[in-house]
């Protein structure tokens, strides 16, 4: 019983902690839907390797691939819960595969819808739960459409797009 | 007094199970109350406190199934029909390990608490049905303010072909010329909606089920076919009444309005609200006129 009584107080405690923490938070923090409100004036896009792409300067391009006799198409697609699907934004691939390269990770297949959500939700659970820092671009993913014919593979294709990044300065 | 003096004297079997059986242990009932409020609250001050305060649909929406889940769990600890509510050394520290997610910054987030407790009191076997039943209670709220909003929006793109299909074979028994593009959906040239994920059909599935199993614990009613069959029904009238409400916002502007954020949109909830309630009261209500019946 003794036991049981020291783990009520003890979770009387918690209580009142988290709470005081919650009200804290609330009289230091400037207003209602400041988690919401994100800088969007030009972010960086992650490729991998230490290779940014800034979202300003991200229009269509071609990104020739060594085996490949056309080049790919890149372009950017908004990732998130309440964006479209980024399989069907952007270019349609016809007859070609569709990598998309999204925070430093190359992804393909059937479900890469779900795999981008789960990498979008983990970058902003991590930033609500002040691990990293608030980046603007954390919503947008490169698009790669391999040409048809073209059996370049998902991680060919992002390495091919940071030559590409990198060499344009 | 037990059950067959209870059959003799003619007076229901549950309420002489009820009164026969021996008081919840005090310091055992104040810690799985203090446990299931302050989950709760640290959730509704989040939401109030810090985050974007929802519109008065989401208000409704999301308050109904964390006050089921309260009633049912203060019904089980009180009522103490299935048995004395017994915690041991362990599952007090379990549940003080899983109170630390009440400081999570997030309002689905805090209710890792309920999946963690919820978890280890339906895993373990245990001598008293009371908290077994309470972690059923915890596990399926969880699953309505966590997992099943998180499994919903990773996997909605793909629902959502599912979703605007369905929404546009039945809406092309109304609307003559209902066009869909991807998401969008339109019966006019200068007016079109867009399916997002907080509008999906399926969104208050899990709500129902909250809902469902609140009802059954409170009425002390096993989950027999009966009750599986009032769920279902549940189910299709909850999605059949949101399928109506996007139907509903086509025409114009102002009818997007008044269903999306208006008097529509809280009729909306409340009656999504009655579906998940009454096919299963009725199931209880009915099962216990049967019971009532055979007594006599």
């Amino acid at each position: 019983m003794t036991g049981a009584r020291g783990g009520l107080c003890v979770l009387c405690l918690l209580l009142i902690a988290s709470l005081a923490v919650r009200v804290h938070a609330h009289r230091q923090s400037p207003g209602i839907g400041r988690i919401a409100a994100r800088d969007v004036s030009g972010g960086l896009i992650d490729l991998g390797e230490d290779a940014w792409l800034p979202r300003s300067d991200a229009g269509r391009r071609a990104v020739p691939l060594g085996n490949c006799a056309r080049p790919a198409s890149v372009e950017l697609v908004r990732v998130g819960f309440y964006a479209s699907d980024p399989s069907n934004a952007g270019t349609r691939s016809s007859g070609g595969r569709v990598v998309f390269v999204y925070q430093g990770r190359s992804l393909a297949g059937r479900l890469v819808t779900v795999r981008l959500n789960a990498i979008y939700f983990a970058r902003r659970a991590s930033v609500r739960l002040g691990l990293s820092p608030n980046n603007a671009a954390d919503d947008w993913a490169a698009k790669v459409v391999l040409p048809a014919g073209c059996d370049a593979s998902p991680e060919d294709a992002a390495a091919a797009l940071r030559v590409a990044v990198r060499s344009q300065g | 007094m037990d059950g067959s003096a209870g059959e003799r004297a003619g007076r229901p079997i549950g309420a002489a199970r009820t009164r026969g059986a021996p008081g919840p242990d005090r310091a055992a009932l104040y810690i799985v109350l203090l446990f299931s409020c302050g989950t709760c609250l640290s959730a509704v001050l989040q939401r109030r406190l810090l985050e974007n305060l929802p519109s008065a649909h989401n208000a409704v929406e999301l308050s109904v199934g964390e006050a089921f889940g309260l009633a049912a769990i203060l019904s089980l600890a009180f009522a103490g029909s299935r048995g004395r509510l017994v915690l041991s050394g362990l599952d007090i520290a379990i549940l003080i390990v899983a109170a630390l997610a009440w400081f999570v910054p997030e309002q689905h987030g805090i209710y890792l608490a309920m999946t963690l407790a919820g978890g280890w009191f339906v895993s373990r076997r245990r001598a008293d049905r009371t908290s077994v039943d309470i972690g059923q209670i915890w596990l399926a709220l969880s699953v309505y303010e966590l997992w099943g909003k998180l499994l919903f929006k990773l996997c909605y793109q793909v629902i959502e072909v599912a979703e605007v299909g369905m929404i546009s074979l039945v809406g092309r028994g109304f609307y003559g010329r209902l066009h869909v593009d991807g998401a969008s959906l339109s019966v006019r040239d200068d007016w079109s909606i867009v399916i997002l994920e907080g509008c999906s059909s399926f969104h208050n599935l899990s709500l129902t089920v909250v809902i469902w199993l609140s009802i059954l614990k409170i009425a002390a009613h096993g989950a027999d076919r009966a009750a599986f069959r009032a769920l279902g029904l549940s189910a299709c009238l909850v999605v059949a009444i949101n399928v109506a409400r996007i139907l509903a916002m086509l025409p114009s502007p102002a009818s997007y309005a008044f269903w999306h954020d208006g008097l529509g949109s809280t009729l909306v909830a409340l009656g999504s609200v009655l579906a998940a309630i009454v096919p299963i009261a009725r199931s209880v209500q009915g099962r216990a006129g049967c019971l009532g019946a055979q007594l006599r």
